[in-house]
């Protein structure tokens, strides 16, 4: 039960998309424009922003960076029909948590929304033991098993994948996962990330070639998903 | 940007210039030059280079590589060894490291001896001079010894005679003078049948990109040409040497070439072989020459026949290297001067049987001495000069009557002399009128004089008005009329003394001087009017150029000018797109006679010809290049009446000043074109760029609702036909999303846009292009080993690439066909090939498929084919890549990609992260 805000001009997108989102349990509220969605935003104080960046009276992304505290939600989902990775990298770093490119499946939306409810909603400490697929992480030994058998990590693996658990679901970018990580901000050195993630698919994926937890996005960064509900 | 770190080393411009002027206090003497010449590639230049280096460092000299090519050559190679090198600059260029020669660094290490290969070499963009002969330059002037490797090819001057030889551009050139100015030059010959030997043994290294010119290279007859070329060249540069050796026994050593100039006079009487004589001491003394001719008022009145002859005189003297002009004025000395000061030329050279004709400038004054009086700086050097020739042979029949502004009809001059009678019949009335008027009422006082002065009058008068000839013919006149009066005046007046008699001869000295004077005024002015009259056209045509906003109204302005000033029919000839010429002023009735292939010729080699000139002389008219800046824009076509005119200098010289005018408007008028061009280009993306951007919307959001839409109805729907249906919306949604990618990003990549390029792992790229594509039950097999090299490409778009290749391979492969990917890294490059084990390409149609829109066969591809792999293509070629499809021996279709992996990869980097030491968790002790 979380409260959304819909932000989309298309009046047929936009009742689909309440339908679903009703069904699922959420409380949505819908606007059709900048303005709206603005005024939504200071009234009803959603948790979640679904954003569609093409909208008549101005644009998303321009919204989007005039959003502060306290009236920001704290979660924002972008939807654009804009595929270029130039104006995806732009909105994650106007701070949107994810972004879906139309056209997107209901379960792909609904799988986003669950990621970013689930950060709303994260205990203060993380469980003390998570598991995915064959692998479990016992945090408090530090112990990663597969199957039960002892998994052999070094320490930057080892923190890359608490990273990766702390937060299943959510797009991290490279530049994010290389700041939080390494303590490094030098894109440059976006090499590291992809060497480390393919170390931890090797040994922990099943398949390391067509990866189900670690997943890439491309041009973006990846993506953990944990496999548990969808 | 990787690249900038690499390119750090690259020489400070700066200081490079800073050093020089250092070095320019006490300059160093300048190094010498040692050239291993040779008649093509492989003769043995850089290792008859490298022996003679050897020897050297065996004798103890500092003998530095600075570079040396050695074409993977085993001899060569070990010849290097025990010779320091100067290390080579590393340049990234196009996504490639090249290693060239470092000048700063081998000026900085100063050897007494340095090795540069291939002298004709042209450096990449971003050094510090575009050609390494430029580099060896420099070297030459710090000081420092240089040896060095040509092929006759590479000489300017036989650069041409080459290409004609091997049907081939020769494009790097090095200019002769280096060649010429060299200390030695040693010639590294090698016969023909030897070299094809040691081609055929692979001892032989033939550049790449000359791959496709080899077999008509390294022909015997093409070898055996260049070898003789080569040889010639050779011959040639000891003989200019000995020359110089001679020169300089003979000018005490003092004479250094370069300075030396000259200034041949010639007479009107001087012919070919003074002019020969002076071209061979101008090259014996290294020297530059000009040859003039002044013409003054006596000498324009020759017979144009004579005049005709010195014009020829002075072409002779253009072709063999002199620069030719005809000086007016009524003094030959001054003028002779003035020229030679104002080009700074230092040696008069004058013909000595020619004294003669001289002569006939100023009568009274031996003109050799003149010079030497007023010019004491001069050298005169008199040359035997020849006996006239006989010239009948080769003067044309019919030669036409001269023209221009010099002439001086005969009509004119006896028109004159019919002035003159009258004058002195109208005196004689006068005087008669005077005489019969004071005799009639006795008035005393009418003295002699009184009546001369009457005469007197009239002879000045008519020499004012007509010149020296008809003032004398009045003068004589006139005193035999006035003795017929002296007669009158003693019987009817009164006493006239003989003193009045001597009057008469004052009368006829004073009509001849003033005759004198006039004409002389007469013609400064008409030269000042002709000067003035070309420089107001010159303005006009310039100012109307300055107007044009088409090339027909530069073509047509130019018309106008070279008919009105030049009294000509002409034509202008621009060149248009896709090689056709276009003629203005073509039908008109003042149209020149034109040949279009001496038109051609003349755009080609922006030379002169037809008419008057060597080239082509037998033409009507004569072609004048149109050109600014090294390049050719047009021709103008121009038959004057009268062929002299091309013959006079200062009129060529005035052609040559339309040209260029023309020519440098012409240019503009075509940038101006490619900057609005430019403009338009730059609109039409922004255009295209918002249509695309509208396109995406609103193509996208509809969809995204249909999507949305149909998954609904499949989940609330009963399992059922409807449902199914439901299922079929989802699948055609999907294919038209795929289709919406495609033709978006073909419009993006098409419209030019950047690629966003990243280091990228292979394995990822497949991972997410097989997310987006259902492979039914095609099972995926890839074999990528572990070196596969990371690709830097945009990896969006390469994903594109897989999606549409997988998407061929599953729709038009029988369900359960394996696909196999495999990666093999090669050389600077990555191969990716996606292969199955279907029915493969229809056979001849593995090029069609690429064809946008094309669908190869309506049983194998359906509609949606065509542009994914079309895309697909362009993808890849935009990364520098290929991608092609072929057909299995074993069955099967086959797309191999290549894509050119830049070096070093990244990915060497980061396995030596020193940062963090590895310590394993917990329980995982060495597993591995």
């Amino acid at each position: 039960m979380t409260r959304i805000l819909l932000v989309e001009d298309d009046p047929p997108l936009r009742a689909v998309l309440f339908r679903t989102l009703t069904r699922a349990g959420h409380t949505v509220e819908t606007a059709a424009r900048v303005a709206a969605a603005a005024e939504a935003c200071r009234t009803g104080a959603p948790e979640i922003l679904i954003l569609d960046l093409g909208l008549p009276d101005g644009d998303g992304l321009e919204f989007l960076a005039s959003l502060l505290p306290p009236v920001r939600p704290p979660s924002v989902l972008v939807l654009s029909a804009r595929s270029q990775e130039s104006v995806k990298v732009t909105a994650l770093d106007l701070g949107a948590d994810d972004y879906l490119t139309k056209p997107f499946g209901t379960a792909e939306l609904l799988a986003r929304l669950r990621a970013l409810e689930r950060r709303l909603h994260t205990p203060p400490r993380p469980a003390p033991a998570a598991s995915f697929g064959e692998i479990t992480v016992d945090r408090e030994r530090s112990l990663v098993t597969r199957q039960g058998q002892n998994v052999s990590l070094t320490a930057r693996e080892y923190a890359l994948l608490l990273f990766f658990l702390d937060h299943p679901g959510v797009l991290l970018t490279t530049r994010r996962i290389l700041h939080e990580v390494w303590g490094r901000d030098d894109p440059e050195l976006a090499v590291y990330v992809r060497v480390y993630t393919a170390r931890l698919r090797r040994k922990l994926e099943r398949d390391p070639r067509r990866p189900r937890h670690f997943v890439t996005e491309i041009g973006l960064g990846y993506r953990f998903v944990s496999g548990e509900g969808e | 940007m990787p690249e900038n770190n690499r390119r750090e080393d690259r020489p400070d411009p700066d200081a490079l210039l800073e050093e020089a002027a250092a070095e320019e206090g006490g300059p160093p003497s300048r190094g010498r030059l040692r050239i291993f010449f040779g008649a093509s590639p492989g003769v043995g230049k850089t290792y008859a280079m490298l022996s003679e280096a050897q020897q050297l460092r065996r004798k103890g000299v500092d003998v530095v590589v600075g570079i040396v090519e050695t074409h993977g050559r085993e001899e060569t190679m070990r010849l290097l060894q025990g010779l320091p090198r100067i290390p080579p600059l590393v340049v990234e260029y196009r996504g490639r490291t090249y290693q060239e020669f470092h000048l700063a660094a081998a000026r900085e290490r100063h050897p007494a001896v340095l090795l540069v290969d291939e002298l004709a070499h042209t450096n990449l963009p971003g050094g510090v001079h575009e050609k390494r002969w430029q580099d060896v330059e420099d070297l030459l002037n710090a000081g420092i010894d240089v040896y060095t490797t040509l092929n006759v090819q590479h000489l300017e001057s036989m650069s041409d005679i080459v290409a004609g030889v091997i049907k081939a551009p020769v494009r790097e050139t090095v200019p002769d003078t280096l060649f010429q100015q060299a200390a030695e030059v040693i010639l590294v010959d090698l016969p023909p049948d030897d070299l094809l030997q040691r081609l055929r043994e692979g001892k032989v290294y033939v550049p790449e990109q000359a791959q496709r010119a080899r077999q008509f290279f390294f022909r015997k007859g093409n070898l055996l040409a260049l070898r003789q070329l080569a040889l010639r060249a050779t011959a040639e540069r000891v003989d200019s040497q000995m020359l110089t050796f001679r020169t300089m026994i003979r000018s005490g050593g003092a004479g250094k070439g370069a300075s030396e100039s000259l200034l041949l006079c010639l007479g009107p009487r001087d012919r070919a072989p003074l002019v020969r004589a002076a071209s061979r001491l101008a090259e014996a003394l290294h020297a530059r020459w000009h040859a003039v001719y002044v013409e003054t008022p006596t000498l324009q009145r020759l017979p144009t026949e004579e005049r005709s002859t010195i014009l020829e005189t002075l072409g002779l003297a253009r072709e063999l290297g002199a620069r030719t002009g005809v000086l007016s004025g009524e003094d030959p000395v001054p003028e002779i001067l003035d020229y030679a000061r104002r080009h700074d030329l230092n040696r008069v050279v004058i013909g000595r049987g020619s004294h003669r004709s001289w002569q006939r400038w100023i009568p009274h004054r031996p003109f050799v001495r003149r010079i030497a009086r007023r010019a004491p700086e001069l050298d005169i050097v008199l040359l035997a000069s020849a006996r006239p020739e006989p010239a009948t042979a080769t003067r044309s029949p019919a030669r036409e009557e001269a023209s221009g502004w010099h002439r001086l009809s005969r009509r004119g001059v006896w028109k004159g002399y019919g002035v003159a009678l009258l004058a002195s019949l109208v005196a004689t009335v006068l005087a008669g009128g005077a005489v019969a008027f004071f005799a009639w009422f006795h008035i005393r006082g009418l003295t002699f004089s009184n009546i001369t002065m009457i005469y007197f009058f009239a002879v000045v008068a008519v020499a004012w008005r007509d010149g020296r000839g008809p003032a004398a013919l009045a003068a004589v006149v006139n005193v035999i009329a006035l003795d017929f009066f002296y007669g009158l005046f003693h019987r009817h007046v009164g006493e006239a003394g003989f003193q009045d008699v001597l009057t008469f001869a004052v009368l006829l000295a004073v009509g001849l001087l003033v005759g004198q004077l006039t004409a002389r005024a007469r013609y400064q002015t008409r030269v000042a009017g002709h000067r003035e009259r070309r420089i107001r056209e010159l303005y006009a045509l310039a100012r109307d150029l300055a107007a044009a906003v088409t090339e027909e109204q530069v073509a047509l302005h130019g018309l106008r000018v070279l008919r009105t000033t030049f009294d000509a029919r002409a034509v202008v000839i621009l060149p248009e797109t896709g090689g056709r010429l276009r003629v203005f002023g073509g039908e008109d009735e003042e149209a020149a006679p034109v040949e279009l292939e001496i038109a051609r010729w003349v755009l080609g080699r922006g030379e002169p010809a037809g008419l008057g000139t060597s080239t082509l002389a037998g033409a009507h008219s004569y072609y004048h290049p149109l050109r600014a800046k090294g390049e050719v824009r047009g021709v103008f076509v121009v038959q004057p009446r009268s062929q002299r005119r091309l013959r006079i200098p200062e009129e060529r010289r005035q052609l040559d000043t339309y040209a260029t005018l023309m020519a440098s408007t012409l240019e503009r008028l075509q940038l101006v074109a490619s900057s609005q061009e430019t403009l338009l280009e730059i609109q039409a993306e922004r255009l295209r760029g918002s249509i695309l951007a509208v396109l995406s919307h609103d193509l996208r959001t509809p969809l995204a609702a249909i999507v949305a839409g149909a998954e609904m109805l499949v989940a609330e729907l009963p399992e059922g036909a409807a449902r199914m249906h439901g299922r079929d919306v989802l699948d055609r949604a999907h294919a038209l999303n795929r289709v919406i990618d495609d033709l978006l990003e073909m419009e993006r990549l098409q419209g030019g846009a950047h690629l966003r390029r990243a280091w990228t792992s292979v394995d990822e790229i497949l991972e997410v292009a097989l997310r987006e594509v259902d492979l039914n039950d095609h099972p995926l097999r890839t074999e990528i080993p572990e070196d596969c090299p990371e690709l830097y490409v945009d990896p969006t778009l390469v994903r594109r690439v897989f999606v549409n290749l997988f998407q061929n391979v599953a729709d038009h492969t029988p369900s359960g066909t394996p696909i196999t990917v495999q990666a093999r890294k090669r050389e600077g490059e990555c191969e990716i090939a996606v292969w199955d084990t279907g029915p493969g390409f229809v056979p001849g149609q593995e090029e069609a498929i690429f064809e946008k829109g094309v669908t190869a066969s309506p049983d194998r591809r359906d509609g949606r084919f065509g542009i994914g792999l079309a895309l697909s293509r362009a993808i890849v070629e935009a990364h520098g890549g290929t991608l092609r499809a072929r057909n299995r021996l074993g069955g099967g279709a086959e797309f191999s990609l290549v894509f050119p992996t830049p070096a070093p990869a990244p990915a060497e980097v980061t396995l030596t992260e020193p940062s963090h030491p590895d310590t394993p968790t917990r329980d995982a002790h060495p597993a591995g």
